[in-house]
């Protein structure tokens, strides 16, 4: 199946009880992509992965996963899905090996050997005979995602991947990711607090809030969107405005409280910017050059 | 289906939850056997160290046994709530059914080869060491057991069935033990005043699984020796299981996971 969406939704609601953790939501998710969901707790991140992992019932909406729209289409798409959603649950008497063997006997994988790889790719080999209750969380984390990576699936569900893992951890686990999705096509949703990681590594993003898709939008757009701007502080505003479009021809701008002013083009120039205050004997307070992340982003938008 | 069964076949090979709860069985069958047979040698006119005393016993002792079946639930199940365990199943596109049935199967295939290993060793044990009564002790103990199985296959599946549907052990234990032991006794109390709860009592595996009567010739007549409680035993499990899978089918169908 060649479809140009691996996941797209249709007014995707969940209701628990009187409590709308999804709301209508609209979500479309690329084929090859690498999908960043953000959003704070309770935002719907995890219900919609649930949902999409057959682990909780949507109650009102639809969705397509893989080409297929029905429960019994889910669970064919499903059998070509990794996931990871919350804590990686695994039996805490058995080994890590002996974990993987019984989902490995489970999926019907074929060949042992491929447990012994996919613990030496996320770096358990060391720890392969120790028990899953004896593991850091660092550890049941790489675990968590040997898991999902073996049987090589098209879809990735990575829910908070990298929670417990060191800053080591961290990067051997976005460039394995990122080598996943380049080289093998994997779609991946990933979602996690630490939005600069998601930054790294995110093609699409879906901004929730409350339940609802709050924005969807590609990292080009966004990096658009988020580009650096220049934050003036000036004894007269109005009138550095009013020369900022005579004199620099400049129409992007935004006056705020205080004395300060956006500018949002031409930032590359910004030696003509203190010139003009200069030229017409406007106080300078403050110069700065800013960027926008995905933090301030996503605060922003909500 | 036979994908799951084989994985959890795996893990309950690679746990020690069923060695253990075999080993105990195991030791205690077997101390029966040796503490007849040591007596029998030191005193020549014991009168119990003979197989129909020792497989009259264990006959009688169905009650207990139908507690096992209990223990087997819990250890099949696994804690798999606890342990997210089920999610990874139901996230690589297994049905709640799917996993609800095959635990089920995997309880039952444990326990009837663990029951076919124990009755033979304690069978076999019983014949080196005690004297030999003759076959009709075996074949008795053997209806017993026949008779039983679908009584134990009920507390098995009801066992399987509370622990998927309440989630914890603890609190699944709690309502087998409500339905299975307190029921029985509420009825056969309430029994002494209304006579229909003596007729539903008999009807109950629990109750059922240990009833019989005191005759003057035979001692204790268990339920299944006469054609009417065998019968009554088959049915009685026959509906119980068929109950338990009703309440486990309908409830696990949407059943959420968190």
């Amino acid at each position: 199946m060649s479809e140009e969406f691996i996941v797209k939704t249709v007014k995707l609601t969940k209701e628990y009880g009187q409590t709308v953790a999804l709301k209508n939501a609209d979500i479309a998710i690329r084929r090859g992509s690498i999908y960043g969901l953000v959003g704070n707790n309770g935002a719907g991140k995890t219900t919609f992965l649930k949902i999409l992992a057959g682990q909780t019932h949507a109650t009102g909406g639809s969705f397509i996963l893989m080409g297929e729209d029905n429960e019994k289409g889910y669970k064919k798409a499903r059998k070509r899905t990794g996931a990871i959603i919350e804590n990686p649950g695994f039996y805490p008497k058995l080994s890590a090996k002996q974990n993987l063997e019984y989902y490995r006997i489970q999926r019907g994988i074929p060949g042992k050997d491929i447990v012994d790889r996919m613990l030496e790719q996320v770096g358990l080999s060391g720890a392969a005979k120790r028990k899953f209750e004896k593991l850091s969380l660092g550890m049941k984390q790489r675990l968590g995602l040997a898991l999902a990576l073996m049987g090589e699936p098209e879809l990735l569900i990575l829910d908070e991947p990298i929670n417990g893992l060191d800053p080591a951890g961290i990067i051997e686990v976005r460039n394995f990711l990122l080598k996943l999705n380049q080289e093998k096509n994997v779609t991946i949703i990933i979602s996690s607090h630490i939005l600069t990681e998601l930054q790294n590594i995110a093609t699409d993003y879906g901004f929730l809030s409350k339940g609802e898709l709050v924005e969807q939008i590609s990292a080009e757009k966004l990096r658009e969107k988020c580009k650096a701007f220049l934050e003036i502080k000036v004894t007269d505003a109005e009138r550095y405005a009013a020369l900022l479009e005579t004199e620099l021809l400049c129409s992007n701008y935004k006056v705020l409280p205080d004395g300060y002013i956006h500018i949002l083009e031409r930032v590359d120039n910004v030696s003509d910017y203190s010139a003009l205050a200069v030229k017409h004997g406007i106080g300078l307070l403050s110069f700065e050059m800013k960027e926008i992340n995905l933090e301030n982003y996503y605060m922003n938008l909500v | 289906m036979i994908k799951y069964i084989k994985s959890e076949l795996y893990r309950v090979v690679h746990s020690k939850g069923v060695y253990l709860l075999a080993g105990i069985c195991l030791s205690m069958m077997l101390a029966v056997n040796l503490i007849l047979a040591y007596f029998r040698g030191k005193e020549p006119s014991f009168a119990y160290g003979n197989t129909a005393f020792a497989f009259g016993m264990l006959g009688g002792f169905m009650q207990p046994i139908f507690f096992l079946t209990l223990l087997m639930g819990c250890l099949i199940f696994a804690d798999e709530y606890k342990n997210k365990t089920i999610m990874n199943s139901i996230a690589f596109g297994f049905s709640r059914l799917t996993v609800y049935f095959g635990k089920l199967a995997v309880a039952l295939i444990v326990s009837v080869t663990l029951l076919a290993l124990l009755l033979g060793i304690f069978i076999g044990s019983g014949m080196l060491l005690l004297e030999n009564s003759g076959t009709e002790v075996l074949c008795n103990l053997l209806k017993g057991f026949g008779a039983c199985i679908p009584i134990f296959i009920t507390g098995e599946v009801a066992a399987i069935t509370f622990a998927f549907l309440i989630g914890s052990v603890m609190g699944s234990t709690w309502t087998w033990m409500g339905v299975f032991v307190c029921v029985p006794m509420a009825c056969e109390l309430l029994g002494m005043k209304f006579e229909i709860f003596t007729r539903i009592s008999k009807w109950l595996a629990y109750s059922v699984a240990g009833e019989g009567t005191m005759t003057e010739d035979m001692g204790f007549v268990m339920v299944w020796m006469s054609r009417e409680g065998f019968i009554r035993c088959i049915l009685t499990g026959l509906i119980g299981t068929a109950v338990f899978l009703v309440i486990g089918v309908l409830g696990m169908r949407r059943k959420e996971l968190i």
